[in-house]
């Protein structure tokens, strides 16, 4: 059935529902829905005012906008009475099963977590799965099988979700006992693979290829979730061969966004060409706003692994094959922002126990005079920029190009070139500094790091609060970096990124006003 | 075909964080669907080069290509991006990367005005492949592959471009400076 505009439709649904949460008299606005015809969408809520169903995860509660109208914001209004139920359940390892919705791959019994490798070009191994549209009736567990007609066809996407800090959970989590590393969390809220699979029969069934892993010992965990867009078609939307939604879903660590007018072209009126099948399909990614686990709905979006949702399962994700060397971090979680050009992956630390690192093509050294050294390790890498495995111990050079030294190792006594033997995935710990005085040195140096018949060349910043070196810090230094503020990633000045954490913002602008008035050396 | 749509490429479109001021730009879901023939990547493909540059070391070459290019679905299947690396100082000679493949150098005298839509067709059937031209990384936005060593140093220009349901899209040109082969 279409839920339109039409006063009849909206009387039967009234009609028909079964809970009319009267806990406060708004209440009557929301609604559960019955429809004999449509097992994967009967029992959701529908709102009776913007009269569209409500999208939400299984166990989601209903987050409304406040006075402000925004989403995400501090005066969100909790409904906790409203909760989604279950449409679709994503389970691993497998295409396709006959009878009942089998329980997550982890938790049947003699049943193994999936290993997929991360190689690019398909080139990889691949998750199997299969996505299950779901009744959500409380028994049999995860439901029954739903197949609605209008879901013959329909794409549904896959998604990989990774556990990048090692902490247990996907997402932006206090569960971990640890608040302030939220800032690294939010790099495990895009998805590390997705896929589209053809829903049959109320399922469908693909292989999933992914982009990150870990070397032996350091395996990534990840979640797969799914969602799609359901509901018949209407010829008067988009000309008829797009649904008109509702978008359903497993349990995620976000919010998504489901706007399908800001995805495809042209606008409901537009007729997509069933001629030109890319006409009618598109991704974006995005979100509502980035989980808080201290705001109102608390931890809706996190993803436990060892509690795992029942829309939800897992698989273990290793590097692919050794392509090069590169430079890994530590992430600082203080200013630690998760842009591309900051890839987080997992790897080892020196002792060999598990660690997150960030894998970045720009490093800050700080030209302050020789008073702190930047920390760095030089480790194998495969064709995604993963830490991996490495087939032989192998000879790396490392070379500046004069500006900053290479303090540790110095086996060679010379300051801007090394030579180092890296023998298996934990790497080699290399230390950097400037040197001279504070702020004297160029903005930029390179460190090249060749070995294994590949190389690559390292931004190396120094940047100083005098970002015009007009030779003092004053307000043309301020108004650079304030005009610069919101740039991210490779975008962004690493001149006005006094921080180093590749986003131009409010700390960079502190840092220049601290230094305001002082004259500072050009190089 | 309609023309690029930022849509299709989910890194290229990230929402800010409402009310969030200067805070992380974070990825998501989401879908649209439908029809017969529904595929499992992208519409159409995004390419542009922010910056290309060649490092040089005591063994090798590499090529750096910045910019935006269908990641995730190169991660997914090989769709056939390629890049072209052609000398500008007779303008003929190239290295066209496959990237599953590898690199294929050689000489095509109707490069010598540029490189353009009409020559991607007949440019894909040329070359030798090089065995020392490799792919090294492919991430969310850059791609690094290892230059041959026969390739000549001086100015060279680098393009993306992949042909789509027949027809070829390309990214903006870049200019880089090669270096001499080790």
């Amino acid at each position: 059935m279409t839920y339109s505009t039409r006063p009849r439709v909206r009387a039967t649904l009234v009609a028909a529902a079964v809970a009319c949460c009267c806990i406060a008299l708004q209440c009557v606005r929301y609604v559960k829905k019955i429809d004999p015809n449509d097992a994967l969408q009967s029992t959701d809520w529908y709102d009776l005012v913007l009269e569209r169903t409500l999208e939400l995860q299984p166990g989601e509660p209903l987050l409304a906008a406040g006075p402000d109208g925004e989403l995400g914001t501090a005066d969100d209004v909790l409904h906790a009475y409203i909760a989604g139920d279950l449409d679709l359940v994503v389970r691993s390892g497998i295409q396709g099963f006959s009878g009942p919705i089998p329980p997550p791959t982890a938790l049947t019994p003699g049943g193994a977590v999936p290993v997929a490798v991360a190689e690019p070009l398909g080139a990889g191994s691949t998750v199997d799965f299969v996505v299950v549209a779901s009744d959500g009736a409380a028994e049999p567990a995860y439901g029954n099988v739903a197949s609605p007609a209008y879901l013959e066809g329909l794409p549904l996407l896959v998604l990989a979700f990774a556990d990048l800090d090692g902490d247990g959970y996907v997402g932006v989590t206090n569960l971990d006992g640890d608040p302030l590393d939220n800032s690294v969390e939010e790099a495990e809220l895009e998805p590390v693979g997705r896929r589209f699979a053809i829903a049959s029969a109320g399922q469908a069934a693909g292989s999933l290829a992914v982009e990150v892993g870990g070397p032996p010992g350091a395996e990534i965990d990840v979640v797969l979730a799914a969602a799609g867009w359901a509901g018949p078609l209407d010829p008067g939307y988009m000309g008829g061969n797009v649904p008109k939604g509702p978008a359903v879903m497993t349990a995620l660590p976000i919010k998504p966004r489901t706007d399908p007018l800001s995805i495809l072209p042209g606008g409901a009126s537009h007729t997509p060409l069933p001629s030109s099948p890319l006409d009618l399909v598109g991704v974006q990614i995005s979100d509502l706003f980035t989980p808080d686990p201290a705001a109102i709905y608390g931890e809706t979006y996190t993803l436990e692994l060892d509690a795992l949702h029942p829309s939800n399962d897992l698989a273990t994700l290793a590097a692919g094959g050794f392509s090069r060397f590169g430079i890994a971090t530590t992430p600082d979680p203080t200013i630690f922002e998760a842009v591309a050009g900051r890839s987080l992956r997992r790897g080892l630390d020196a002792a060999g126990q598990p660690a997150t690192f960030v894998v970045p093509n720009r490093v800050l050294v700080r030209d302050d005079g020789g008073a702190g050294e930047t920390a760095v390790r030089v480790v194998p890498l495969d064709r995604l920029g993963n830490v991996s495995d490495l087939p032989a111990p192998a000879l790396v050079s490392l070379v500046t190009q004069g500006g900053v030294r290479i303090v540790s190792p110095d086996v060679d006594g010379d300051p801007y070139f090394e030579e180092l033997l890296v023998s298996d995935p934990r790497g080699v710990e290399v230390l950097l500094d400037d040197g001279g005085l504070t702020f004297d040195d160029a903005d930029s140096d390179r460190l090249v790091v060749e070995g294994a018949g590949s190389l690559v060349a390292i931004d190396l910043v120094l940047p100083d609060p005098d970002v015009d070196d007009s030779g003092i810090v004053d307000a043309a230094d301020q108004a650079l970096v304030a005009a610069g503020s919101g740039s991210v990633g490779e975008a962004a000045d690493p001149r006005l990124d006094l921080d180093g954490n590749m986003r131009i913002d409010e700390r960079d602008l502190a840092l220049v006003t601290a230094w305001l008035g002082q004259s500072i050396s050009v190089p | 075909m309609s023309g690029p749509r930022v849509a299709a490429n989910g890194s290229a479109r990230k929402a800010s964080r409402p009310g969030a001021g200067f805070a992380t730009a974070v990825a998501i879901v989401t879908v649209l669907i439908a029809g017969p023939a529904a595929r499992a990547i992208s519409t159409d493909p995004v390419l542009f080069i922010r910056e290309a540059t060649v490092a040089s070391g005591t063994q090798t070459r590499v090529l750096g290509v910045d910019g935006v290019f269908p990641s995730e679905d190169l991660v997914q299947s090989d769709i056939d991006v390629q890049i072209l690396l052609r000398e500008t100082t007779t303008g003929t000679g190239f290295v066209r990367y496959q990237l599953s493949v590898g690199g294929h150098v050689g000489s095509a005298p109707e490069l010598a005005d540029g490189f353009g839509p009409e020559d991607a067709a007949a440019l894909v059937t040329q070359g030798v492949l090089a065995p020392d031209a490799k792919l090294l990384l492919l991430s969310r936005d850059r791609i690094e592959v290892t230059l041959p060593s026969t390739f000549p140093a001086g100015p060279a220009v680098a393009v993306m471009f992949v042909i789509h349901e027949g027809t070829p899209i390309l990214s903006n040109p870049v200019n880089l400076v090669v270096g001499a082969a080790p």
